[in-house]
C-alpha cells in the first residue's frame, strides 16, 4: 500500500516537470516583453539593458528555465511583474476560495446525481427516466458561461434574488450572505458533473439490477428502497470515485470560466487577469499550482479507490511483485 | 394433466434464424430503426440537418454579416431582422449563421485531427505493447493531467488565433481520450483469431493494422468522433467567449455571446439565440453519439 502511494507520488514529478517546460516555453516565445513593465520613458537604452539583465531576460531559454526551476525548488515562485508581490503569497490567498467553490459544487453534484441516477436506472425507459436523461444531456451540453449568464439575467436582474458577483457583500459578515453568493456559481459549476455522474450511476444501476445478489435480496424480502440504497448504491459509488478523479479537470476548467464571470476571488480570476496583463511569473505559478491540484486529486481518487476496493490493491501488489 | 401440459407449450424459438435475420440488416438500416425508436434522436437529427443547410446557405441572406448600420442598432427581433440587430446594427440572424459556419468548422476539423491522431497513437501503442506501450501511455497520462484549459487560454492569448491555429490548439489537448479507447480496442482485437491467422500468413504488421485492426475499430471511432465534435464546439465557444478564441470581426457563437454580455440587461435575446444554438448543436451530437453506440452494440 505505502509502496503504491510512494510510487504514485514519484510519478507526479515528471508530469510537473513536463508541464512546467511546456508552459515556460509558451510564455517564453510569446510576443511582448516583460521588461516593458519596468521601463519608464526617460530611461536610456543602457538603463533598459540593465533592467533586462537584472530580470534575467537576456539569458537563453534554457538558462532562464533553469533559473526559474532553481527558485521554485527553493520554494520561491518569484514576484508578480504587475504588483511586485510574491506570487506564492497571492496564490495562497486566493486558493481557499477556489477550493471552497469546487468542494461545494462537487458535493452538490453528488447529492443530486445519486438519487437521479438511482431512480432513472431503476425505472428504466419510463417517463421519469427519459426526463432525467434529457436533463443529463442538457447538463453535458450546456456551455457553462452561457448558463451562468442566463442565471444572472434571471435571478439577479429580473427577480433580484441573488447577488451576481463576489464572495460576500462588503461590510456584511453573515453566513447567509455567503451562502447567497455561493448558490449560483456552485450550481453552474456542478451541472456538468451532476450530468456525468447521473449517466454513469444510471448505467451501473441497470447493469447491477441484473446481478444475482439483487434477486437474493428480493427473495429475502428487501424492499426496492433497501435494494437500491443498501446493495446497489454501494457497488455504484465505488467507480464514481475514479470518475470524480478523472473529472477534476472539468471542475478546474469550469472554475476558471465561472470565477471570471461571477467575480469569484479565486485562482481562476487570478490566472485570467495574469494572462491578460502578461504577468508571466504569475501565469507560471497559477499553471503549476493548477496542475499540482489535478495530480493530487487524481492521486487521492486512486488511493481511495484501492482502499475501498481491496481487489485493486491486490492487483497492484501482484504487478509490483 | 392435459390442461397443465398446455401451459408448458414449447415456444417456437429459433435463435439461429433470428441471428441471421438480424445480420442481414445493413448498418444504416438498424441505425435508422434505432433513431426512429427514439424521439430525442429524431429531433437531434432534424436539428443538425437544419443547421447544416442553414449554415451552408448563409450567403443567401440579404444582409452582409459585417456591414454595420448604426442607425438600426439593437433592434428587437422582427421587422426584417429575424433575430434583430446587434450593437453595431449588424443583422443578428446572418451573423449567427456565419458564426455557425465557424463553430461547426472548428468542431469538425478539430474532430478530424483529434480522431486521426488519437487513432494512430492508440493503435501503435496497443499493437506494439511492451515498453513502447508503457511510454506512449505515460505520455497520454501526462497530457491528461495537464490543466489544458489554462494552457489553451495562454496559447491563444499569446498566438493570434486564426481558424486553423484554433483547430490545432484544441486538438492538442483532446486526442488522449480517443487514444485510450482505441488502445483498449486494439489490445482486444489483436488477440482475435483472424489477426493471428493473418500473422501466420506472414502479413506485414503495417498491413495488419491498416486492413484488419483499423477497419474493425471504426464503430468505436465513429462514436468517439461524434462526442469529440461536441466537445470541440464547446471548447471553442468558451475560448471565444473569454475573448481568446475566434477574433472579431469574424463571428462565432462564442464571441457573439461575448458581445451580448454588455447588453444582457436591455437585450437579453442577443444572449439567448447563440447560446441556444450552441446548446442544441452540442446536445444533438451527444444524442447522435449515443444512438450510434447503441446501434453498434446491438449489431
Amino acid at each position: 500500500m505505502f509502496r503504491m502511494i510512494g510510487k504514485r507520488i514519484l510519478q507526479m514529478i515528471p508530469v510537473l516537470f513536463i508541464v512546467s517546460v511546456i508552459s515556460f516555453m509558451i510564455v517564453y516565445f510569446a510576443p511582448g516583453d516583460p521588461a516593458n513593465m519596468y521601463i519608464k520613458p526617460e530611461m536610456n537604452i543602457q538603463q533598459i539593458e540593465e533592467i533586462r539583465e537584472s530580470l534575467g531576460l537576456n539569458a537563453s531559454l534554457g538558462e532562464q528555465y533553469l533559473g526559474w526551476l532553481k527558485n521554485v525548488l527553493h520554494g520561491n515562485l518569484g514576484n508578480s511583474l504587475v504588483n511586485h508581490q510574491s506570487v506564492a503569497d497571492q496564490i495562497m490567498e486566493k486558493l481557499p476560495a477556489t477550493l471552497k467553490l469546487m468542494g461545494v459544487s462537487f458535493v452538490l453534484s453528488l447529492v443530486c446525481a445519486v438519487p437521479l441516477g438511482l431512480i432513472s436506472g431503476y425505472r428504466q425507459e419510463s417517463r421519469v427516466d427519459k426526463g432525467i436523461s434529457l436533463f443529463s444531456y442538457i447538463g453535458i451540453s450546456i456551455p457553462s458561461f452561457w448558463f451562468a449568464m442566463m442565471m444572472i439575467v434571471i435571478f439577479t436582474l429580473k427577480l433580484k434574488l441573488l447577488p451576481n458577483s463576489g464572495m460576500r457583500t462588503v461590510g456584511v459578515d453573515s453566513f447567509w450572505d455567503q451562502v447567497c453568493h455561493m448558490i449560483m456559481p456552485a450550481i453552474v459549476l456542478s451541472v456538468y458533473n451532476t450530468a456525468v455522474f447521473t449517466r454513469y450511476i444510471r448505467s451501473n444501476v441497470v447493469r447491477e439490477l441484473k446481478e444475482e445478489y439483487v434477486i437474493t435480496a428480493k427473495a429475502k424480502g428487501v424492499g426496492t428502497f433497501g435494494i437500491l440504497t443498501k446493495h446497489i448504491l454501494k457497488n455504484c459509488l465505488l467507480p464514481v470515485i475514479t470518475l470524480a478523479g478523472m473529472n477534476l479537470a472539468n471542475l478546474v476548467t469550469g472554475s476558471i470560466i465561472i470565477e471570471s464571470i461571477f467575480g469569484w476571488p479565486g485562482m481562476g480570476t487570478l490566472g485570467m487577469s495574469a494572462i491578460t496583463s502578461r504577468d508571466y511569473t504569475m501565469v507560471m505559478g497559477v499553471t503549476m499550482l493548477t496542475c499540482l491540484m489535478l495530480l493530487i486529486g487524481n492521486f487521492i481518487a486512486d488511493v481511495l479507490y484501492s482502499v475501498v476496493d481491496p481487489r485493486i490493491k491486490r492487483e497492484v501488489q501482484k504487478k509490483n511483485g | 394433466m392435459d390442461s397443465r401440459k398446455d401451459k408448458f407449450v414449447r415456444i417456437n424459438y429459433q435463435p439461429e434464424l433470428q441471428r441471421t435475420e438480424y445480420q442481414q440488416k445493413s448498418f444504416l438500416h438498424s441505425f435508422v430503426l434505432e433513431i426512429k425508436a427514439n424521439k430525442l434522436a429524431i429531433a437531434a437529427v432534424i436539428f443538425l440537418m437544419v443547421i447544416f443547410v442553414a449554415v451552408l446557405l448563409a450567403p443567401l441572406s440579404p444582409y452582409d454579416p459585417d456591414k454595420m448600420d448604426v442607425v438600426h442598432k439593437l433592434q428587437p427581433p422582427g421587422n426584417g431582422h429575424l433575430f434583430g440587430t446587434d450593437n453595431l446594427g449588424r443583422d443578428y440572424f446572418t451573423r449567427a449563421l456565419y458564426g455557425g459556419r465557424v463553430s461547426l468548422q472548428v468542431g469538425f476539423f478539430s474532430m478530424l485531427v483529434t480522431i486521426i491522431f488519437g487513432t494512430v497513437w492508440g493503435t501503435i501503442s496497443g499493437f506494439a505493447g511492451g515498453i513502447v506501450d508503457v511510454i506512449m501511455m505515460r505520455i497520454v497520462d501526462i497530457m491528461m493531467s495537464i490543466p489544458s484549459f489554462l494552457l489553451l487560454i495562454i496559447l491563444n492569448a499569446f498566438i493570434a488565433p486564426g481558424l486553423f491555429t484554433m483547430v490545432f490548439i484544441i486538438s492538442i489537448f483532446a486526442w488522449m481520450g480517443v487514444a485510450r479507447i482505441v488502445r483498449a480496442e486494439t489490445m482486444s482485437l489483436k488477440e482475435r483469431d483472424f489477426i493471428l491467422a493473418s500473422r501466420c500468413l506472414g502479413e506485414k504488421k503495417r498491413n495488419i493494422i491498416w486492413f484488419h485492426i483499423i477497419p474493425n475499430m471504426i464503430p468505436t471511432v465513429i462514436v468517439a468522433a461524434s462526442i469529440s465534435i461536441a466537445n470541440a464546439i464547446l471548447t471553442e465557444s468558451s475560448l471565444s467567449f473569454l475573448g481568446f478564441g475566434v477574433q472579431l470581426p469574424m463571428s462565432s457563437w462564442g464571441n457573439m455571446l461575448q458581445g451580448a454580455q454588455a447588453h444582457v440587461l436591455d437585450r437579453p435575446y442577443l444572449a439567448v439565440f447563440p447560446g441556444i444554438f450552441i446548446l442544441l448543436t452540442v446536445l444533438s451530437f451527444h444524442v447522435l453519439g449515443d444512438v450510434l453506440r447503441k446501434t453498434f452494440e446491438r449489431g
